[in-house]
Formats: structure tokens, sequence, C-alpha cells
């Protein structure tokens, strides 16, 4: 909300924003869908909605958020239908915050601030993240970069009439979001990405899969029939039932899990408590090709062959803003003035190394133990010895 | 068919064997199956339209073992990146899809990968139950900036298409 109000102030007297009628509801509700955007997330957010997906209780995080505005305590105080409203409630606020997640981003320009390559919530995540990680490489100058937005109209597609406002960044910032690309890219590299924070995830998604897919087994570990339809049932729950449901129950469950003995969910649980990570396989990339992909087909059903058990990590996760990171598109597309022509410019077109920036690995392979993960790499090296 | 096969059998179907943009195989996809192709993916409303995260999986295990080339090229005068899938020269499709499919999927080549989201948007609506008038009003609801008169009126053929 901070970034926003930040981005808020730098942009009041940008031409998009100033032609809006009544600007003071549009800035307040901006605010409001900024402090909301994500209140509609599950325990371990992406974590959750992956093993959920997985075992057909297919849930959308933005759904719920929806419905927490609409549902809940939350509608009555940003429409003052509540005892002691606030001063600046109103049907027209909540009507225009629901807006920023019923609508597509792009309507108006304050939805860029909410929804874009370079809203607040990217911004302070990257900003946020990069401080409590202790990282020291890229640091981004925010002030440089918000003297450098413009907001743009812009159509969706070439030579189409359809058109959404985002944000274009000046020829002067050109270098500023290069950093920011750069800072981005190896956050997720370095950072979200990690062998060992992937690893971790595959151990609670495994625990949670395991327990969740087996009705008995949720009933031994939960006694609460309300919790047992949130965590398997959950596009079937209640709002204040969902409510419920944070990171703690799932502490919760896996402590408990941890104590009993029930197959897999027991063992990760006991994994994960004393940090037994999974031993990671990263199959080496050529430095100009990446690994050719059919050599990791051929691995993958030569590891079968040979029985080993194996946790295969791609890198292309579907949440929403992961999936923009693992996509060349998102760092390629930002906007940037043209030097040359009056149309906006992808940066991929003016600087072709920012492709270079976004160089996770594709995948790679877990094992429960070191043995395994020696005889993986063993079999990689026999299959390209030539 | 299952989502990696139905894809494979989709870029197969298609011209040069590619499809140029995420968003253009998951609407196309979307549209075929609407069309009464038995594919096992489901299809949910998401930030930019109906979304099967089964056939993004099947897209990604299929580049991963390098039965679909997946390259990032330049489009347009103006050179946005889109995602490019593609069959290698060699590739061994199995299935194959109804030859009525194929000839949907020609005439669905000619409209624009925002004509298609449009269309895909008021086909979901009314898997869901709304009228067409009831699906054309939820899609504009969610989509003001993109289903404007001209780009309607074409996504409305799409849809007479399938």
């Amino acid at each position: 909300m901070q970034m926003a109000r930040r981005m808020l102030n730098v942009l009041e007297g940008d031409k998009f924003l100033a032609e809006v009628d009544n600007r003071e509801l549009y800035r307040r509700a901006t605010l409001c869908a900024a402090l909301l955007h994500d209140v509609g997330h599950g325990p371990f957010s992406h974590v959750f909605e992956e093993v959920t997906n997985r075992l057909g209780n297919k849930i959308d995080h933005e759904e719920f958020t929806r419905r927490l505005i609409e549902e809940t305590e939350i509608s009555g105080i940003l429409s003052g239908k509540t005892s002691n409203p606030p001063a600046m409630a109103s049907q027209e606020l909540l009507d225009l915050t629901l807006s920023f997640f019923k609508e597509e981003p792009g309507r108006t320009a304050y939805s860029a601030i909410i929804s874009s390559q370079l809203d607040a919530d990217r911004l302070d995540f990257i900003m946020r993240d990069r401080y409590f990680s202790g990282v020291r490489f890229g640091g981004l100058d925010l002030e440089w970069l918000f003297d450098s937005l413009i907001i743009d109209e812009v159509p969706f597609e070439e030579a189409s009439p359809a058109t959404q406002f985002g944000f274009v960044i000046s020829k002067k910032g050109r270098t500023v979001i290069e950093e920011f690309l750069s800072s981005y890219a190896h956050m997720y590299t370095n950072v979200y990405f990690h062998k060992t924070t992937r690893g971790i995830e595959i151990i609670v998604k495994e625990i949670l899969f395991d327990l969740l897919s087996d009705e008995k087994k949720i009933s031994e570990v939960l006694d609460d029939e309300d919790m047992i339809k949130a965590l398997t049932r959950t596009n079937e729950t209640d709002c204040e039932t969902y409510m419920r449901l944070d990171d703690s129950v799932l502490l919760g469950l896996i402590s408990k899990c941890s104590r009993m003995d029930l197959g897999k969910c027991s063992s990760f649980s006991d994994r994960f408590l004393s940090r037994s990570v999974l031993r990671c396989f990263e199959p080496p990339k050529n430095p100009t090709e990446g690994t050719p992909p059919r050599k990791i087909g051929k691995f993958i059903r030569e590891l079968e062959s040979q029985g080993l058990v194996f946790y295969k990590d791609v890198i292309s996760s579907k949440g929403y803003k992961h999936y923009g990171i693992s996509s060349g598109e998102f760092l390629k597309n930002i906007l940037v003035e043209s030097q040359s022509h009056g149309e906006p410019t992808p940066i991929g077109m003016l600087n072709p190394s920012v492709t270079w920036f976004a160089d996770p690995p594709t995948v790679r392979f877990y094992f429960e133990n070191e043995q395994d993960r020696a005889r993986s790499n063993e079999i990689w090296n026999e299959l390209n010895a030539n | 068919m299952n989502a990696k096969s139905f894809v494979l059998a989709l870029l197969s179907a298609s011209k040069e064997n590619r499809i140029t943009g995420k968003k253009r195989l998951q609407k196309l996809s979307m549209l075929l199956k609407s069309s009464g192709v038995e594919v096992d993916a489901d299809f949910s409303l998401l930030h930019y339209g109906p979304f099967s995260y089964d056939i993004a999986d099947a897209a990604d295990e299929l580049t991963l073992t390098g039965l679909v080339e997946e390259t990032s090229v330049p489009v347009g005068v103006f050179g946005t990146f889109q995602s490019e899938y593609r069959l290698p020269e060699d590739s061994d499709v199995g299935e194959r899809l109804p030859e009525q499919a194929i000839e949907k999927l020609k005439e669905l080549a000619e409209f624009s990968t925002i004509e298609l989201e449009v269309a895909s948007t008021i086909l979901y609506f009314k898997h869901v139950g709304k009228t067409t008038d009831e699906a054309i009003s939820e899609t504009i609801a969610i989509k003001p900036k993109k289903a404007v008169p001209d780009i309607l009126k074409n996504a409305l053929q799409a849809v007479d298409i399938v």
C-alpha cells in the first residue's frame, strides 16, 4: 500500500490520471485495492494452490479475494454500511475497489499501479525481499524509476482497436529499467528459485498431497470437519472458514503428522521439521544453448527405468506473478519510449541482453537420498558421454 | 485425448505446425474443446479469460522433453515478444484431431488473438449457463477494453464457427 501511495503521488500530474473524474475516489480505491490484493491467498499461498489443483480441487486466490471483499466485514467497512464507518467509505468506493479484481487490468490508468509489469506489488516485494534475504546485488533507484514512469494507452496487439492503459518508461529511464530487470531476474534465480527453497516446497507439497488425497489420513490428523472441507473442497468453503485456513493450520498438521505413522506425509513431515532437504541434481546447461530438451526426456525415461524415485521441478510456475518471470515475454515486453519512432518499444528490442537476465534452470531433479542423486549424475554422464 | 496428445495434435493441424503466443494456444484449445473435441483439460476463468493449467502444464512438459520447440520471437512492427510453439520436423504425433475440428481450426486461424480471447470468454460464460446476451454482457464487464464493438463482432463470428 505504501508503494502504491508513492506511485500515486508521483503520477498525480500525469495527463491520463488528471483527466479522470473524481480522482480522490479513484485514489482511495487504488489504495484499498493495493491493501487487499492478496487477502484471498490460502496458507503457503501458491504451494497450497498447486496441491489443490493437482487434487482436482482447483482454487483461485483471486476469486477468493473478490469473495472476501464482497462477503465479509470488508464490504461493510468500504461501503460505510457498518456501525462506525470510516469517513471516506461509500458504495462507490466498494464498487470501484472491487472493479480492480473483477475487470481485466488496463481499463483505467490507476489499474497499472495494481496490476502491470511494474505494479506496486512487484516493486515492493523485490525491495522488501532483497532487504530481508540479505542479498547485496540488485539495488534499485526507486526515485529514478518513478521519475521515468509514464502512463500511456497502447494497443493490445498491433493494429488492434483495443487499447489498454499501462506504464511506459521514458527514454531517460532506460538504464533504471534495465537495473530493475536485472534485480528482478537475479532475485528469482538466486532467491525465489534457489534449489534449497524449491526443495523444501516440494517436501511441503508432497506432505499435503499425501495427506489431503486420503480421507482416512486427514481424518486421523484433524477432527474439525469444517477445516477438513476447507482443505479438501476449498471451493465449497464459506469465507469465514477459509479465513481460518492460514499457515498455522498447515504447520500444525505437519507437526502432528510427524508424530504419527501415516507413511509419506509423516516421513516428509519429519524431513521438514528437521530440515533434512532433498538432494538436488541440476542438468548442466550449455552456456549458449541451454540444456537440449531431448536429453531431458531421455534422462527422465532412464531414471524411471532404473526405478529411481525422483521429484521433477519444472521452473514454470503458473501463479500470475511467477508465470511472468519464467516467460521471456515479461522481461522483454516492458515498453520504453523509442528514440527513433513515436511508438513505445519493448526493452528486449532495444537491449537484447535483457533476454540473458532471465536464465533460471529449466528443470531440477530432487532425490530422497544422496545415493540416488549421485546415481542420477552418473546416468546423465552416461547418456551424454558422446 | 489427454492434454499432451491434444497439444501435439493441435500443433500438427496448425499452419506450418506452429502457434504463436501462449494465449493463442490457450484460446484455440478452449474453442476446439467447445466445438466437441474431447480433451482431458479443465478451463477456469483467470486473469486473461479462460485458462487451463492442464494445457499449460502439457505445453511445458512437451517443451521440456523436446517434443515441442518453444522459442521467444518478436512479433509485429514493434517487436512485442511472444512464445512460439512448433513441432520438430521429425515429430511423431500419435492421435490427430477429428477432421471437422481441423476445418474449424483453419477458419479460426483468420482471427486475431484478442478476438479468440473474447470469443472463448463468451463461450465460457455460456458453458456455465448464461444466455448468449448474458455471456456477452459478462464478457464486456470483465474485458471493457477488449470487448469493443469491432472486436466483439468478429469474436461472435468465431463463436459461430465452433
